[in-house]
């Protein structure tokens, strides 16, 4: 259901990673919206009217039945990946993680970062326990890489309404399954991108590519 | 499936309903009063729209009336596209699924959810969009065929709360069986109506007369602000029974649920899906079309004898509408406007007549409906969908004593019209009642509309071209005199008169090009001429004529 006209073979893999990383995404951290991702993941990426319809709108009657808080995640999720897209996509498509070893490095990196941050947030400074193996060591760049990474999903989660501690579980759980395939992952975010909020669908993949640059030469 | 002892394919549990009130109230007030309401602007129009040129005086208050007769047509408008939207279920669904996006799917979760409305009423189709801003609605596409639409948050509401969804589905399946979903549901126009009349009201009627009257007012700034106070009181008078019907829709839909899966699922479904993002005036439109939240909460965890009370709700409200509304509304607003209890007494007279006469054919609908709702219940909900399954017998007593109000209702207003002395002319054919249906079959009204027209060619003309206003005030001379000739009978004869007199002196006046004096009259003219209007209404009423 829900399928659109797919004309080229680029738009159509491009269609493919949004459907499938929607998936996965949703499954990751929002389980409940995973029945319809994939069609979510799609209708963001297209942007415009399609976008807007994914959210929850002011007129909702109040004393019907509303939608509550339910389904609203996902578009929220797909908008952080994207206005993040500036801090992932150099992360994602660096020639650091083109190797194996160095994907799981930093994911083991990541892991121990994100159990720092939630003892932190948890327990007194002087009384954290020991939480596991210290992360490996990274090469500078690709260590601030990772944080900046983090911290643009996070602040932009916070700015969607999330709370504190589910912001910082949702931007660590999505960074996590983001490097599982980063360059595939790219993609996606890519596409995410591709078309601004209260922007029309692009009129040629060019186009969409060239708002996506756009958009990431921003600060 | 479900921890509610409501298994599959099993018919929910018995118990009352309410009767169809939204159909009462279409078939009882809205239908039978439509010809005199379309008459009623027919001549209306003609008054304020059949004028190219105005005197400056007057301008204002034409442009004032216009717009409030532009607010009547978008009432009427929307009234006449929902009753073509009710008899036409198809074009309606269509609409909803292209506007929607709803399309029918076939993955798991869809599937359950169409299992689980199976167990009830097998005939509804369930379509899905991935649109998150409601739940789920029920929708027509035929005469006795309805889908739900199910939005986004309804499958991720199934997936943590199951028994919370089935709630919502169940809320929507009830719809069906009350035959709500023709006139209510997805792409309902009767709702949309019920939901814009207030910024409508304060749009084209309150500011465009604060407006004027700040500006000066003109000649007929008082007339406008007491034309203002009619409208704001007619308009919550239109609105009242059908939000009332709305409300108990959703309030029975509720119950009907809650008897089929329990309340605590339907209290979890209510507060599941609250929201906190609507501001306070949104809040208050909705408040329209749907019963507050506590409310639903709160009657949905009462006893079932709550819906003995439920079935009294109606009676009273149609008891309310006919002799506490139009009093409350109207004498308030009149004497908050700063008017005598004189005017209020005069306004109160006119308002509340004809709605009695047209009030009358809901009390007889209300009556009947609920005389033989015990026996139609069963009948009502198969000829929306025979395949349904729901259990229910309806036991007499709160039908019975419900129906006791709007019969007491129908005696009270029985009761003067017997006993008048004026209603004798049914034994004397040269009485009253028959001199004055003599006067309104005959040439009378028109005599009357056309003084309305010529004075209205009159104000037309103006000051500026002597040579028409002459003209014209000769043509108004010559209906006044008409007019005279042919007066209504009884107490209005001498009002009649008055009222016609004043004309006449206005017409002189414009003659001699005094404008101001000319408004003067017409100002004059106000008190007999609503005095006549009020003296009418109460010769039709008593002698059952429609006026």
């Amino acid at each position: 259901m829900m399928a659109g006209k797919m004309t080229r073979p680029e738009e159509s893999a491009s269609r493919d990673a949004v459907q499938r990383w929607s998936e996965r995404i949703a499954q990751r951290v929002a389980p409940a919206e995973a029945d319809f991702a994939a069609e979510v993941g799609v209708a963001y990426a297209a942007g415009g009217q399609a976008r807007r319809d994914l959210l929850p709108r002011s007129s909702v009657q109040p004393g019907a039945f509303g939608p509550g808080a339910y389904a609203a995640e996902l578009p929220l999720i797909f908008r952080a990946l994207a206005d993040a897209g500036s801090a992932l996509l150099p992360l994602l498509r660096g020639s650091y993680l083109s190797n194996a070893l160095a994907a799981g490095s930093l994911l083991v990196a990541l892991r121990g970062d994100h159990r720092h941050a939630q003892a932190a947030e948890t327990d007194p400074p002087t009384a954290r326990p020991p939480t596991g193996p210290e992360p490996p060591a990274l090469p500078g760049s690709e260590r601030r890489a990772l944080e900046l990474a983090f911290e643009s999903l996070r602040d932009r989660l916070l700015t969607a309404g999330f709370a504190q501690a589910r912001a910082g579980e949702v931007a660590y759980e999505l960074l996590e399954e983001l490097l599982r395939d980063a360059a595939d992952a790219a993609l996606f975010v890519d596409a995410l991108a591709a078309v601004p909020d209260g922007g029309a669908p692009p009129d040629s993949p060019a186009k969409a590519r060239g708002r996506g640059r756009h958009l990431r030469t921003g600060p | 499936m479900t921890g509610s002892g409501t298994a599959e394919g099993r018919p929910g549990p018995a118990g009352r309903t309410l009767p169809p009130w939204l159909w009462a109230w279409l078939g009882g007030y809205l239908l039978a009063s439509m010809p005199g309401q379309i008459s009623l602007l027919r001549s209306v129009i003609t008054t304020y729209f059949g004028h190219s040129h105005l005197a400056p005086q007057f301008a204002g208050f034409f442009a004032v009336e216009r717009l409030a007769i532009a607010l009547s047509f978008l009432i009427y408008a929307v009234v006449v596209g929902g009753a073509v939207a009710a008899m036409l279920p198809r074009l309606r669904g269509r609409w909803v699924e292209r506007r929607f996006k709803l399309a029918s799917d076939d993955r798991a979760v869809m599937a359950e959810m169409q299992r689980f409305v199976d167990s009830y009423d097998p005939s509804v189709r369930l379509r899905v969009t991935i649109r998150a801003d409601q739940m789920a609605r029920i929708y027509p596409v035929g005469w006795r065929s309805a889908r739900i639409a199910v939005f986004r948050p309804l499958p991720a509401l199934w997936r943590s709360d199951r028994e919370a969804a089935q709630a919502v589905l169940l809320h929507e399946v009830a719809h069906r069986r009350q035959g709500d979903q023709l006139i209510v549901g997805l792409g309902s126009p009767f709702v949309w109506l019920i939901r814009i009349w207030a910024p409508a009201y304060v749009l084209l009627v309150v500011i465009p007369i604060t407006i004027d009257v700040a500006a000066g007012g003109g000649a007929l700034a008082q007339l406008l602000v007491l034309q203002g106070i009619e409208e704001a009181a007619v308009i919550p008078g239109a609105v009242f029974l059908p939000v009332t019907a709305l409300w108990l829709a959703e309030l029975s839909a509720d119950r009907v649920a809650a008897q089929a899966i329990g309340s605590g699922a339907v209290q979890r479904a209510l507060r599941a899906t609250a929201g906190s993002r609507a501001s306070l005036a949104a809040r208050a439109i909705a408040l329209l079309s749907h019963p507050p939240r506590r409310l639903r909460l709160g009657l949905v965890a009462a006893r079932p004898a709550a819906t003995a009370a439920l079935v009294a709700v109606w009676p009273a409200a149609v008891v309310a509408w006919l002799l506490v509304l139009p009093a409350g509304m109207v004498v308030a607003g009149l004497l908050l406007a700063g008017f005598s209890l004189g005017p209020a007494d005069s306004y109160l007279k006119a308002g509340v007549h004809p709605l009695l006469v047209y009030g009358r054919p809901l009390a007889i609908v209300t009556a009947v409906v609920l005389l033989v709702w015990p026996v139609l219940a069963a009948p009502w909900a198969r000829l929306w969908s025979p395949s349904q399954r729901w259990g229910g017998r309806q036991t007499w007593w709160p039908y019975l004593a419900a129906a006791s109000l709007p019969v007491g209702v129908l005696l009270l207003f029985l009761v003067p019209f017997r006993a008048s002395p004026l209603a004798t002319g049914q034994h004397q054919p040269q009485g009253l009642c028959s001199q004055f249906e003599s006067w309104s079959l005959g040439n009378g009204p028109a005599d009357d509309e056309r003084v309305s027209t010529k004075l209205g060619q009159l104000v037309e003309a103006g000051d500026n071209n002597k040579t028409a206003t002459a003209a014209a005030a000769r043509r108004l001379d010559g209906a006044i005199q008409a007019a005279l000739d042919n007066p209504p009978p009884g107490a209005a004869r001498s009002s009649y008169a008055e009222a016609m007199a004043d004309y006449r002196t206005a017409a002189q006046d414009m003659r001699t090009g005094d404008a101001a004096a000319a408004a003067t009259a017409m100002e004059d003219a106000n008190g007999p001429d609503e005095k006549v209007s009020t003296l009418i209404s109460d010769l039709a009423g008593q002698c059952n004529l429609s006026g």
